[in-house]
């Protein structure tokens, strides 16, 4: 799967999650860059992105993401 | 050796002088030895137990990186979690059922130590071969006594900068300021406070109800300038030796529901059992969908409240913000849900704002009365007393000196000032700054500490956990 493709099957993921409708998604972004982005729309968040790749993430590998660039490289390497 | 005490501070000048004499690794070593006489001075039987609970989270901490087995690390680290916790559970327990007392601060360096240990099998790039930055870890004496509880990354990397360079005056000041700061916000405010609900607690059913209603409130406000007020001294003090701990509070009065209280309330506690009770705990739940989330909130809340104790007060206070902290999360999904089309930046509507920051002060007061009360029947007795269910007494706010009440309105407006983020003070110690010098301002503050410090006993509420 190539990054563009996760990128645009993420952005509606994370508009719904974290209720904007114009969120824009990009790889630096971080939790700090979303308001709604708190410890419990983090669960939502990887709940709903499970769903949605039909992947499964361990507490490691998403404890280790610092950013959405690496949650889209973690979805990749999942994925494959 | 407390912190408000006046010999820590004649010993913190040249133990910080002594510290940048020093070059290079000498530092660390050197405020490890200092930590641990700090230490001493309280329990000579505890510091070894906080050494070899070092020791064996180090030894630990090599065998989770060294090992390339999963389930190897896996059992390292659950070893070490598992005695931690054992060693905090039969302490607390042997304190709430026997009268033990605890040693200073098992429940910060235990918690630090149980961090290192996760944040080593998360990532095996974590682990520090160093063991005197280990060592130093749990024991560094400016956090032991109240906290904060830092994470490992941040202070091993700060104090491998610390050894490597010279005196920074920047740091040294904003030091000084937060220990100045601090100390008037505890001596000054939080035990004139204290002072007030001590003469209440005596024979609390003889005062009226807005007396107690007024006293209630007054638990938090008090507890809020006691334990900000330490926590700027400590900060203030590893500022001195170069380490920049973690906040505890972020403005906690002007959160509009309780779950935003917990993100500014007690912070180093609360995002510590966010990362490792709450995020792994709700994601092996994830697939129960809300039950799982309100089960986890539910345990997160109630491990807050029985960290600071195992009775049934805490107990209370724990569940009760279980059930306020998982109605306001189902609440806010809600509304935010609604709310996802509206425009961003159309911002907060400020009477529910301020609607919200009254009902997360009362809620928050309320609990109080279970945190605060040493005894079950206490708590229970305050709460009919204010309920309205037992009759309240008939010394009223006229019968009370105004020598007593008024510093205590005076001090829970600044309490409360404070603890709403002090809106304007910036801008205001800006403009008072141009015509005031810095010595002249610190001059006012030390000038004001020893005239207005009260005769209190010098003890911390978060000292005693």
């Amino acid at each position: 799967m190539e990054k563009s493709d996760i990128v645009s099957r993420l952005t509606p993921i994370f508009r719904d999650v974290f209720n904007n409708d114009a969120l824009a998604v990009s790889e630096g972004m971080t939790a700090k860059d979303v308001p709604t982005w708190d410890s419990l729309s983090n669960i939502n968040m990887i709940i709903a992105v499970e769903k949605g790749f039909g992947v499964k993430f361990s507490i490691k590998d998403v404890r280790n993401l610092k950013n959405v660039g690496e949650l889209i490289e973690l979805i990749k390497r999942k994925a494959a | 050796m407390h912190f408000t005490s006046p010999l820590f501070y004649v010993a913190l000048l040249p133990a910080v002088s002594v510290f940048y004499w020093l070059g290079g690794r000498w530092r660390a070593i050197y405020l490890l030895a200092l930590s641990y006489g700090f230490y001493a001075l309280s329990s000579r039987i505890y510091l070894v137990l906080l050494v070899a609970a070092s020791a064996a989270v180090y030894a630990l901490g090599l065998a989770i990186a060294r090992s390339a087995d999963e389930r190897a690390k896996q059992a390292y680290m659950a070893v070490g979690v598992a005695a931690v916790v054992a060693m905090i559970v039969a302490f607390k327990a042997a304190d709430a059922w026997r009268g033990f007392l605890l040693p200073l601060g098992v429940s910060y360096y235990s918690f630090k130590l149980i961090s290192y240990l996760i944040e080593v099998y998360w990532d095996d790039g974590a682990v520090e071969r160093d063991p005197v930055l280990v060592f130093l870890f749990p024991a560094f004496f400016p956090q032991i006594i109240c906290g904060p509880i830092q994470r490992p990354a941040p202070f091993f990397a700060q104090m491998r900068d610390v050894v490597g360079r010279k005196l920074d005056a920047a740091q040294i000041e904003t030091g000084f300021r937060l220990i100045l700061g601090g100390l008037m916000l505890k001596l000054l405010v939080g035990d004139r406070l204290a002072a007030f609900i001590q003469l209440i607690d005596k024979s609390h059913a003889d005062y009226s109800w807005s007396v107690m209603v007024a006293t209630v409130a007054c638990y938090l406000v008090q507890l809020y300038a006691d334990f900000a007020g330490y926590t700027n001294i400590a900060l203030g003090v590893g500022r001195l030796f170069g380490v920049e701990g973690p906040p505890n509070f972020d403005a906690p009065f002007a959160a509009v529901n309780i779950q935003e209280m917990w993100r500014r309330w007690h912070m180093s506690l609360t995002s510590w059992v966010t990362d490792y009770l709450f995020t792994p705990l709700s994601m092996s739940m994830r697939g129960l969908g809300q039950t799982g989330l309100v089960l986890c909130i539910m345990l997160n809340m109630v491990i807050i409240g029985l960290w600071h104790g195992l009775t049934a007060n805490f107990l209370a206070f724990g569940l009760m913000h279980g059930v306020f902290v998982s109605v306001t999360a189902l609440i806010v999904m809600r509304l935010r849900r609604r709310r996802a089309g509206a425009k961003p930046g159309s911002g907060r509507y400020w009477p529910a704002a301020l609607a919200g920051m009254v009902l997360t002060f009362a809620l928050m007061s309320f609990s109080q009365i279970f945190w605060h009360s040493p005894t079950w029947a206490q708590a229970t007795s305050i709460l009919a007393q204010v309920a309205g269910v037992a009759p309240s007494g008939s010394t009223g706010w006229s019968d009370m000196p105004l020598a007593l009440t008024v510093p205590m309105w005076i001090c829970m407006g600044i309490a409360l000032y404070v603890g709403a983020g002090a809106p304007g003070a910036r801008k205001l110690a800006l403009a008072a700054g141009e015509f005031t010098p810095n010595w002249l301002q610190y001059g006012v503050c030390l000038f004001l500490l020893f005239v207005l410090a009260t005769n209190g006993s010098g003890q911390f509420v978060y000292g005693q956990f």
